[in-house]
C-alpha cells in the first residue's frame, strides 16, 4: 500500500511537471504581432495598400450619392447616412448616420497614415531609397489631407492628429478650422513637392502629384468662401492657377459615361484620384444600392434642372416635351438619371426591386455588364474623387470671381458642355449671371458625386435653397447652425470635458 | 450427517462440519488434550448402567468408556463449563446413556465407530434453514421500487428489488431481519418470523437533509451544504415535451431566470442568467456549464440523459471553478448504471407545436387597399399613382373570382401546426462490478415556421467497473450528431440567432393580400405585387419552394475517462481525463429567380438573395485533464475533508470556408459543380489554454458547526506577464441551530432543521470579446490582415494595419459575492430556502471609451463595476396521504420566486444608445426615449402643446412629454423610464399520483418588464406589411382614438410616428402554464402479462396558457429590438414510458 502511494504521488507530479507553463503562452496564427512586422519594402507595401483601403468606406467612395441626398438633389429613403433626419432639420448630437461615420472613418484613414509615418520614419532598411520614401510619405500625407478636409468642411473645429494615440493621450481638444487648414495644406503641399510628376491615370492607381494639385484647389475653393460665401481673391487666385495647370495636363474623357463604367475608367484621361475596386473580393455596391434598391432616389427639381438641348431651361425652351420629359434634353440627364427601369438598351433592361419614391434613380453609376442587379452583383467601379470635369469648374468660378467672365470662362465651360453636345454659353453675361450658370453646370455635371453637399455650404446658400424644395416625401428645414455639424456626442462624452461641442449645438 | 461421519484418525474431516472440527483439531494439537485410552480390539457389553447424583461429566464419561469399551475424546479445558450430571440407567443403551448425561450439557457429542468425541453444543451444527422470502418493495404512492437493497441484518448477504421492485432472498433462520435501503427512502427493518411472503412500502424521506447534492468536483450532503446550490433532478426536468435541456430549467430553480428567446427549432436562444446580469462586458453573463465535470455545451446532451443538475450560484460554492465561474456554474450529471438485471426503458412522444401566438394582419384585400390609400395620402402622397384606384378596389371587395381577385393570408402560408417526435431507448444494469448505462436517442422537430426543421441522433454510453474495493473506473461518451434545416440568409450578428427566421418571417409580413404567391395563371410562376406601387419583400413561398437552404450540421463527441483510487478509508485520488471534439459546418445555397406582375404576368424584377453556394467546416478540439486528492476524517465529531487538485485544459478552434458563386446546374449543390470563375476561401485558427490549482477544506462539528474554504489559481494564456494567474477565494460558514443540544434538549418536534447559511469569495471572468468575436490575444498588439486595395485595378494587394489598440496590462475581470442564507425544515415536510446576496463585479472587461480621434478600435480594458443584489426563496411541501380514502395520495406544491436589482456603479461616461442609456446608478441598458402621454385629439390641443420637433403635428398624432418642460420638445426630451429587467421572476409547480394517475403542472412567470419592439407588426405598412386589426381602430376625425394614432405608412412616415418613444414600450410581463403532464401507469399485473414490467402512457402540454398584457407576439423573447420574431412554441404532446 505504501509504495502504491509513493508511486501515485511520483504520478501525480510528473503530471504537474509535465504540463509545463509554456503551455499558456500562445500566439495568433492569423495575424501578426507589431512588433515582428515593417521589416522590409514589401510590408511597407502592404500598409500602404490599408491606407488607401480606408478610403472604401461608403461615405468615401460609393455612398457619394447618398451626399446628395443631403441636398435638393436625391431623396434617401432609407434615410442612409441620416440624410433624411438632417434635411428635415432634425440633426442634433446624436443623430449618428454620416455625422459619425465621416467623423469615425476619417480617423481611422488618419490613424493609419499616423501609424505608417512613425513606422516609416523608424525603418532603416536601405530597400527604400530616400526618394521612394518621400513617394510613400506624399501619398499618405494626401489621403491624410483628404481625410482632413472632410472634417473641416463639415465639422469645423476638431481635433487634429498627426501622431499615433494611445490611452494615454486620445482624449484631444479641437484646434480651430484655420489650423487644420494649414495642416492639409502642407500634407498637399508635400504631395505636390514629392509625388510623381505624371498624370494620374499613368501612375498605376497612385495618387500623383496633380492629384494633390486637384484637391488643394478643391480646398482652397472652399475655404475661400469662410464662413460667409464671399470669396477670398488670394485664394481663388491659387485654385485658379492650380486648375489651370491641371487643364494643361488632362483631358476630358470623349464620353461622359466612360468616367464612370468599369471598362473605360482604366486609362480615362480625365480622372485625377479615384477609389479603386475589384472584383470579386473587393467590390462595392454601386448596381445593387443605386439599380435596384434606388438608395438615393433623384428628386423632380433636380430632373428639372436640366436643360434642353438649345441650353435653355427646361419648361421655357421650345423643346421642352412635357409627355416625355427626357425628349430634348442636356443628354446628361439620360446618363444620370432612369425613370421606371435602368434601360441600357435591348438585353439590358433592370427592373429595380425597390419602389422608386420620386419615379427615378441614378444611373450614372451603373455598370450595364453586371445585369441583373441585386445582392449578388459583384460591382468593380471606382470611385471617381477628381476629375477634369470639376476642376474646369473650380477654374471657371474661381477666374469669373476675380476676373469676371473672361473668354478663358467662357472656353472652359463652352468646352465642358461641347462633350455633351451643349451649346456654349451666349456672350455678353455679366458676372453675376455667369456665376450662376457655373453653379448651375457644377450641380448639372457633378450630380450625385457628392458635391453639391459642399457647394451649398460654401456658397452659403443652403438655407434659401433647401428651405426652397417642395416635396410631397419629406418637409425640408435648414437653419444656419447646419452649416457646421455637432461633433457626435459619444465623442463629447468619451472626452470627459476635453472636447467641446460646437456652440451651436451645446 | 452422523452416518457419514469418518474416523478422525484416518484425518479426514466431513465437510458440512468442517468449522467444528476446525476447531477440534486445533484443540487436539495445541490444547491440553485428554484421551481415554483404550485397546480398540477390547470387546465390551454395550450396556450402559449409571447412577451418579451431581457427579461430574468427566466422571460420568469414564464410567461409560469402562462400560462399553469406546474410547471418549474431549477437550479438557472445555470440559471446565461442564455441568454436575445426575442419572440413574439400568443397562440402557450406550446412545441413551449419553443422551441422558449430555442433556443439559452446553457440549454434544458424536460417536465415531468406537469413540466418543466431546463438541460444543450442537447449534452451531444445526443443518443450516433455507427460507425463501419473496416480496415487492413499493413507495408510498403504490408504485414498485427497482433497486432497493434488501440486506440480512449482520450479514454481508444482500439483494436488490428488480425493475418491478420484486425481490427474493434466503435467510437461514425465523429470527433473521430484514433491512430495506433505497436512496431517498427511510430504512425499513422486518424481522422474518413464519413470513414467506414480505411486501414492504418504503416511506420516502421526509427531509431532505440527507439528500447528496454535487458541488465542484466533488459532492456534499445537502445538510452540510454552507453555498447555495440548487439543484434538479432528471426527472423533474423531462416533464416537459421540448427539446433544448437548458430550456428545461425555466422556473424550476429560484435565482436562476432561464429566457427561451425563441421557438425556432435546434436554434432556441436560450439564455441562463444566475443571479442577473453581472456584467456589462462583452464577455457576457452566461454561467459556466459542465457536463460531468468537463466543460460542455448543454443542448448536445439528451435530456433523458440527465440524472441531475446543479447549479452553483454563491461564490462558495463556485470559486472551485475560478475564473470562469462569476456568472455561477451549472454541473450537469449524467445517469450511470445500477447494479442488476438490465432494464430496458423505452420513452417517447409525438407532439404538435403550433404558435403561441400569432398576428391578426388585415388580410381582406378591400379594406387593405382603403387602409393603404389612407396612410399614404396621411404621410403626403398626393400622387393618384401611388394609390388604388378605386374601381379597383370595388373590384376586390366584389369579386368572386378568388384566384384573379384573392384575399391572401400571408402568414397562414408559412405557419403551420408541426409534428415533433422524440424517442429514447435507454439499456442499464451491470453486475457488482462493471455497471452500465446506454442510451439512443433521437428526435426530429419541423418548426411551425416552414422551412426550419431539426434533427438530432445522440447516443450516451457511460460505464463503470471496479477493478478491486480500492480502484474504480469509468468512462462517459457522448455522441451527437444533429442537422438543423433553415431558409437561406446571412445570420444577423453572430450574438443573434441565425437571422432567417426572422427574414422569412418578415418576408411573409410584408406582402399585400392583393396578390397570391403564384401567378393566377396556373404557371407556377412567383409573383412579385399585383400593382407597381406596392410595397413589398421577397416572396417567401418562392423561397421555400426552391430550397434556398442553409443546413447546419452539428457534431459533438465527448469523451471523458476517469479513475478513482481509495487508498486508505481517508485517502482518496480521482483523475478525469476528457476530449470535447465539436464540429459544426454549414452549407449555404441560394439562386436567383424570377418573379413576376401578378396582374399583368410581366416579368417584374429577379429575385436576389445572393446567389452560390457556401460551405463552412468549424472545429473545436477541447482537452481537460483534472487530478485531484480527497481526504476525509472523522475523530470525536470533528469532521475534516480536504482536496486538493490540478487542472489544465486546452482548445483549439478553427475554421475553413469556401464559396463559388455560378452554378451551372442548381441541383448540383456541391463546390466543385460551381464554376471557377468567382470563388473565394478562408479559415483560421486559435488557441488558449487554462492551467489550474484549486483546494477546498470542510470542517464540521457534529453537523453542527460547518465551515468551509476554497481556492484556485488559475493562469490563462489569453493574459500577460503578472497579470496571467489570478487567485480566487471563498470562505463559508453554517451553523445548524436544530443539531444544538440545547434545542435538541427543548424537544421541538416540529422543528426538523434550522440552518443559517453565509459566504463569500471571488470569481473570475475571462471571456474577452472584441468586435462580437471572442478574443484569445488581447494583450499584443496586432496587425489584422485587412485593407486590400487595388492600384492598377487588375491585381489585388495585401493590406495590412492594425486595427484595435492593444492592452497589455489586460487581466481578469472580478466577481465578489456575499451570501445569507436560511434553510428550514418544518412539520417534516415543509421545506423553505432563502437567500439574500450582493454581488459586485468590477475590473470589468470592457472596450474602453476610447475616442474615434485615436482611429483605432478600443481595446478591453479592466474597468467599471456592476452590483447586483437580490432575494430568493424557494419553498415546497410535499406528503403523502396513507389513511382514509385517499390513501396514497402523494403530492408535491412549491413555489419559487426572485428579485435582483442590477445597477451600474462605475459605468464611466454615460453612453446613450438607440432607445437605452448607461449611466451610473441605473440599470444596465436601461430605457431611455421620449415618452407618449397620449394623442392629440384636437387642433387646438396642439396649438396649446409644446411645438413636437420641426413636425407639422395634426390631431391624431403621439404626444410627447415636454420633460424638461423648456416649452418644445426635443430630443433632451428623452427619459429614463424603467423596465429593462423584471422586478420578480416567480413560478409554482404543483405534482401528485394518485393509484396509477400522475399529475404535475408548472407556472411560470415575470413581472415588471418591459419590451421595447418595433417594425413588422407594430408599425403598419413597413414595407408594405399590411396592419395588425389594431389598426381598424386607428384615429380618424370621425372615430377618435385615444390609444392607436392616425394611420401612416411604414418608412416614408414622417417621424413624429416612428420616433424612439414609449409608445413601443410595451409590458412584457406574463404568467404562463408552463407545463402540465397528466399520466396514467397500466397496472403492472396487467402489462406482465405481455412481458411489460411498467407502461406508463401520459400526456404533456408545453406552453398552454399565457396570462400576458403584451401585444403582437410571445412576450417570452429574445429582448428588445424588432416584433417579429420566431414565434413560442405551445405543444400538445402524447407520450409512453416502457420498461421491459
Amino acid at each position: 500500500m505504501k509504495n502504491r502511494i509513493i508511486i501515485t504521488i511520483i504520478l501525480i507530479t510528473s503530471l504537474f511537471l509535465g504540463a509545463c507553463k509554456k503551455a499558456l503562452d500562445l500566439n495568433p496564427n492569423d495575424q501578426i504581432a507589431t512588433s515582428t512586422f515593417y521589416k522590409t519594402k514589401a510590408d511597407f507595401d502592404a500598409a500602404l495598400a490599408a491606407v488607401y483601403a480606408s478610403l472604401q468606406s461608403e461615405e468615401f467612395s460609393y455612398g457619394m450619392g447618398f451626399r446628395d441626398g443631403f441636398t435638393d438633389n436625391g431623396y434617401n429613403q432609407f434615410n442612409s447616412g441620416a440624410a433624411k433626419d438632417f434635411v428635415q432639420g432634425n440633426f442634433n448630437p446624436t443623430t449618428q448616420g454620416y455625422e459619425t461615420a465621416i467623423y469615425n472613418d476619417s480617423y481611422t484613414g488618419i490613424a493609419r497614415v499616423n501609424l505608417f509615418l512613425q513606422n516609416l520614419g523608424s525603418y532603416k532598411g536601405a530597400d527604400i531609397s530616400d526618394s521612394q520614401r518621400k513617394v510613400y510619405e506624399g501619398e499618405v500625407r494626401f489621403i491624410r489631407a483628404f481625410l482632413y478636409f472632410q472634417l473641416y468642411s463639415i465639422y469645423g473645429d476638431v481635433p487634429l492628429v498627426v501622431q499615433p494615440l494611445d490611452l494615454s493621450n486620445q482624449k484631444q481638444p479641437k484646434v480651430p478650422a484655420a489650423q487644420v487648414l494649414t495642416q492639409i495644406t502642407a500634407d498637399l503641399d508635400y504631395g505636390i513637392a514629392n509625388l510623381s510628376t505624371n498624370t494620374y491615370y499613368t501612375n498605376g492607381g497612385h495618387a500623383a502629384a496633380s492629384s494633390a494639385k486637384a484637391l488643394k484647389a478643391r480646398v482652397l475653393l472652399f475655404a475661400a468662401y469662410g464662413s460667409t460665401g464671399t470669396p477670398d481673391a488670394t485664394m481663388l487666385t491659387q485654385v485658379r492657377d492650380l486648375c489651370l495647370d491641371l487643364m494643361g495636363q488632362y483631358k476630358l474623357s470623349t464620353n461622359f459615361e466612360d468616367i464612370f463604367r468599369d471598362a473605360t475608367q482604366k486609362n480615362n484621361t480625365e480622372i485625377m484620384f479615384s477609389v479603386n475596386f475589384l472584383a470579386p473580393n473587393n467590390t462595392a455596391p454601386w448596381d445593387m444600392y443605386y439599380g435596384d434598391w434606388d438608395a438615393c432616389a433623384p428628386m423632380q427639381n433636380m430632373v428639372d434642372a436640366y436643360e434642353c438641348t438649345d441650353g435653355q431651361p427646361y419648361g421655357t425652351s421650345p423643346l421642352t416635351d412635357t409627355k416625355n420629359q427626357f425628349n430634348n434634353r442636356d443628354p446628361r440627364l439620360r446618363k444620370t438619371v432612369y425613370a421606371d427601369s435602368v434601360d441600357f438598351g435591348p438585353g439590358k433592361v433592370h427592373h429595380p426591386s425597390n419602389l422608386r419614391p420620386t419615379g427615378y434613380g441614378i444611373i450614372k453609376f451603373l455598370e450595364p455588364n453586371n445585369m441583373p442587379y441585386g445582392f449578388s452583383t459583384l460591382s468593380q467601379q471606382d470611385a471617381v474623387i477628381l476629375r477634369l470635369g470639376e476642376v474646369m469648374l473650380m477654374y471657371a468660378e474661381a477666374q469669373n470671381e476675380i476676373a469676371g467672365p473672361d473668354a478663358t470662362v467662357y472656353k472652359a465651360m463652352a468646352d465642358l458642355r461641347a462633350r455633351v453636345n451643349m451649346p456654349a454659353y451666349p456672350a455678353g453675361y455679366t458676372k453675376d449671371q455667369m456665376r450662376q450658370r457655373i453653379r448651375h453646370e457644377r450641380r448639372v455635371e457633378l450630380a450625385f458625386e457628392g458635391l453639391r453637399h459642399y457647394d451649398l455650404l460654401r456658397w452659403h446658400i443652403a438655407g434659401p435653397v433647401l428651405n426652397a424644395v417642395v416635396s410631397s416625401l419629406i418637409n425640408y428645414h435648414f437653419e444656419d447652425k447646419f452649416y457646421h455639424w455637432p461633433l457626435p456626442q459619444t465623442e463629447i462624452d468619451k472626452s470627459g470635458g476635453i472636447l467641446i461641442q460646437n456652440p451651436d449645438y451645446k | 450427517m452422523y452416518k457419514n461421519s469418518t474416523a478422525l484418525k484416518r484425518g479426514q474431516i466431513p465437510r458440512a462440519v468442517s468449522k467444528i472440527f476446525l476447531i477440534m483439531k486445533l484443540s487436539f494439537f495445541l490444547c491440553l488434550v485428554s484421551i481415554l485410552q483404550v485397546s480398540a480390539s477390547t470387546t465390551f457389553a454395550q450396556r450402559i448402567s449409571l447412577s451418579k447424583s451431581n457427579a461430574s461429566l468427566v466422571e460420568t464419561l469414564k464410567d461409560i468408556h469402562r462400560q462399553s469399551g469406546y474410547s471418549v475424546l474431549y477437550n479438557s479445558k472445555m470440559l471446565k463449563r461442564a455441568l454436575p450430571v445426575s442419572v440413574d440407567l439400568k443397562d440402557a443403551g450406550l446412545d441413551e446413556a449419553l443422551r441422558e448425561c449430555f442433556r443439559d450439557q452446553p457440549f454434544s457429542y458424536v460417536i465415531n465407530n468406537t469413540t466418543i468425541v466431546v463438541t460444543p453444543k450442537p447449534v452451531e451444527r444445526k443443518p443450516a434453514q433455507v427460507i425463501t422470502i419473496t416480496g415487492t418493495v413499493k413507495d408510498q404512492k403504490g408504485a414498485p421500487l427497482p433497486g432497493v437493497t434488501i440486506k440480512v441484518k449482520g450479514t454481508n448477504t444482500g439483494v436488490q428489488t428488480n425493475i418491478d421492485g420484486n425481490y427474493t432472498v434466503t435467510v437461514n433462520d425465523n429470527n433473521a431481519v430484514l433491512v430495506y435501503s433505497f436512496i431517498g427512502f427511510v430504512n425499513q427493518e422486518v424481522t422474518v418470523g413464519n413470513q414467506t411472503k414480505i411486501d414492504i412500502v418504503l416511506k420516502e424521506q421526509t427531509s431532505a437533509l440527507n439528500e447528496i447534492v454535487v458541488v465542484g468536483y466533488g459532492t456534499q450532503k445537502k445538510a452540510k451544504l454552507t453555498g447555495a446550490v440548487s439543484s434538479v433532478s432528471g426527472e423533474t426536468l423531462n416533464k416537459r415535451p421540448i427539446v433544448n435541456p437548458a430550456s428545461m430549467l425555466e422556473g424550476l430553480a429560484p435565482g436562476v431566470q432561464v429566457n427561451t428567446g425563441s421557438g425556432e427549432p435546434g436554434n432556441e436562444a436560450v439564455s441562463i442568467r444566475i443571479r442577473g446580469n453581472s456584467t456589462f462586458s462583452d464577455a457576457g453573463s452566461d454561467p459556466l456549464v459542465l457536463i460531468d465535470g468537463v466543460p460542455g455545451s448543454f443542448s448536445d446532451v439528451n435530456p433523458t440523459d440527465i440524472d441531475n443538475i446543479s447549479i452553483l450560484k454563491d461564490a462558495a460554492s463556485a470559486s472551485i471553478y475560478g475564473s470562469r465561474a462569476a456568472n455561477g456554474v451549472v454541473l450537469v450529471t449524467t445517469k450511470q448504471g445500477k447494479a442488476g438485471q438490465m432494464s430496458v426503458t423505452y420513452d417517447g412522444n409525438l407532439g404538435y407545436s403550433s404558435p403561441t401566438k400569432m398576428f391578426k394582419l388585415v388580410t381582406n384585400s378591400a379594406q387593405y387597399m382603403e387602409m393603404f390609400n389612407q396612410a399614404r395620402i396621411n404621410s403626403g402622397t398626393t400622387d393618384a399613382n401611388s394609390l388604388y384606384p378605386q374601381d379597383q378596389i370595388e373590384l376586390y371587395r366584389n369579386a368572386t373570382d378568388r384566384v384573379r381577385y384573392p384575399n391572401t393570408d400571408w402568414l397562414s402560408l408559412i405557419f403551420r401546426t408541426a409534428p415533433t417526435q422524440n424517442h429514447n431507448l435507454t439499456f442499464t444494469g451491470g453486475s457488482e462490478k462493471t455497471t452500465y448505462n446506454v442510451s439512443l436517442g433521437y428526435i426530429n422537430q419541423d418548426g411551425i415556421e416552414r422551412g426550419f426543421d431539426y434533427k438530432r441522433y445522440n447516443a450516451r454510453i457511460n460505464l463503470t467497473s471496479k477493478i478491486n474495493d480500492h480502484i474504480k473506473f469509468g468512462t462517459n461518451v457522448l455522441l451527437k450528431s444533429g442537422t438543423r434545416g433553415a431558409v437561406a440568409g446571412n445570420p444577423s450578428s453572430p450574438t443573434q440567432w441565425d437571422g432567417s427566421s426572422m427574414d422569412l418571417f418578415l418576408s411573409a409580413m410584408s406582402q399585400a393580400p392583393t396578390y397570391g404567391p403564384y401567378l393566377a395563371d396556373g404557371s407556377g410562376r412567383y409573383t412579385f405585387k399585383a400593382y407597381d406601387f406596392e410595397y413589398n419583400n421577397k416572396n417567401p413561398i418562392a423561397v421555400l419552394d426552391q430550397n434556398f437552404r442553409r443546413i447546419t450540421n452539428d457534431y459533438a463527441v465527448n469523451a471523458q475517462g476517469w479513475f478513482e483510487v481509495q487508498f486508505t478509508k481517508d485517502i482518496s485520488w480521482y483523475t478525469k481525463g476528457a476530449v470535447n471534439f465539436n464540429m459544426d459546418k454549414y452549407k449555404d445555397f441560394k439562386a436567383t429567380l424570377d418573379e413576376y406582375n401578378f396582374q399583368t404576368n410581366q416579368l417584374a424584377t429577379s429575385l436576389d438573395l445572393g446567389k452560390g453556394l457556401t460551405e463552412q467546416d468549424e472545429q473545436t478540439v477541447y482537452t481537460n485533464l483534472f487530478s485531484y486528492l480527497n481526504y476525509a476524517h472523522n475523530f470525536q465529531g470533528h469532521n475534516i475533508k480536504a482536496q486538493f487538485g490540478y487542472s489544465i485544459e486546452q482548445s483549439k478552434y478553427q475554421y475553413l470556408q469556401g464559396y463559388r458563386k455560378n452554378f451551372p446546374d442548381l441541383d448540383l449543390q456541391e463546390l466543385n459543380a460551381g464554376g471557377s470563375d468567382i470563388q473565394n476561401a478562408g479559415g483560421t485558427s486559435n488557441q488558449w489554454a487554462l492551467m489550474s490549482y484549486f483546494g477546498r477544506l470542510n470542517y464540521d462539528y457534529k453537523g453542527r458547526y460547518l465551515l468551509e474554504g476554497n481556492i484556485r489559481d488559475d493562469g490563462s494564456s489569453k493574459f500577460a506577464g503578472k497579470n496571467k494567474w489570478g487567485v480566487f477565494p471563498s470562505f463559508s460558514a453554517g451553523w445548524r441551530v436544530t443539531e444544538e443540544p440545547f434545542i435538541k434538549a427543548m424537544n421541538l418536534t416540529w422543528l426538523d432543521n434550522f440552518k443559517l447559511r453565509g459566504s463569500w469569495g471571488q470569481l473570475g471572468n475571462q471571456n474577452i470579446v472584441i468586435n462580437g468575436y471572442g478574443a484569445n490575444y488581447p494583450y499584443q498588439a496586432l496587425l489584422n490582415f485587412t485593407g486590400n486595395y487595388s492600384f492598377d485595378n487588375s491585381t489585388l494587394v495585401t493590406g495590412v494595419a492594425q486595427q484595435n489598440l492593444n492592452n497589455p496590462a489586460i487581466k481578469w475581470e472580478t466577481t465578489t459575492m456575499t451570501d445569507i442564507g436560511l434553510d428550514v425544515t418544518v412539520f417534516k415536510n415543509f421545506n423553505l430556502t432563502a437567500d439574500w446576496y450582493n454581488k459586485t463585479t468590477s475590473d470589468i472587461l470592457r472596450q474602453a471609451q476610447v475616442t474615434a480621434a485615436v482611429g483605432l478600435s478600443a481595446p478591453t480594458i479592466n474597468d467599471g463595476s456592476v452590483n447586483n443584489r437580490g432575494i430568493e426563496l424557494g419553498i415546497s411541501y410535499n406528503n403523502v396521504i396513507t389513511d382514509g380514502a385517499l390513501r396514497g395520495l402523494a403530492f408535491n406544491v412549491g413555489a419559487n420566486v426572485d428579485h435582483n436589482t442590477n445597477k451600474l456603479v462605475k459605468f464611466g461616461q454615460t453612453e446613450i444608445g438607440d432607445y437605452t442609456i448607461n449611466q451610473n446608478g441605473l440599470p444596465w441598458k436601461s430605457f431611455y426615449m421620449l415618452q407618449v402621454v397620449g394623442i392629440f385629439q384636437s387642433a387646438a390641443e396642439v396649438a396649446n402643446s409644446p411645438k413636437q420637433f420641426s413636425d407639422s403635428t395634426l390631431p391624431g398624432d403621439l404626444k410627447y412629454k415636454d420633460v424638461n418642460g423648456d416649452g418644445k420638445i426635443d430630443q433632451n426630451d428623452r427619459t429614463i423610464i424603467g423596465g429593462v429587467y423584471p422586478k420578480l421572476n416567480y413560478s409554482f409547480n404543483l405534482s401528485a399520483s394518485f393509484k396509477g394517475f400522475d399529475l404535475s403542472a408548472m407556472m411560470q412567470g415575470v413581472y415588471g418588464v418591459k419590451s421595447y419592439v418595433s417594425g413588422w407588426g407594430t408599425i403598419p405598412f413597413v414595407q408594405g406589411a399590411s396592419p395588425t386589426t389594431d389598426w381598424l381602430n386607428a384615429w380618424t376625425p370621425e372615430h377618435p382614438s385615444t390609444t392607436m394614432p392616425r394611420l401612416y405608412f411604414g418608412q416614408s412616415a414622417p417621424d413624429k410616428i416612428g420616433r424612439r418613444s414609449s409608445y413601443f414600450l410595451q409590458d412584457a410581463s406574463y404568467l404562463r402554464l408552463k407545463n402540465l403532464v397528466f399520466g396514467y401507469t397500466i397496472p403492472a399485473q396487467l402489462t406482465k402479462k405481455i412481458g411489460i414490467n411498467r407502461l406508463r402512457v401520459y400526456f404533456a402540454g408545453d406552453n398552454l396558457l399565457t396570462i400576458t398584457k403584451f401585444k403582437g407576439l410571445d412576450p417570452e423573447r429574445y429582448g428588445s429590438g424588432d416584433q417579429v420574431q420566431y414565434p413560442q412554441n405551445k405543444i400538445y404532446s402524447f407520450g409512453l414510458n416502457v420498461s421491459f
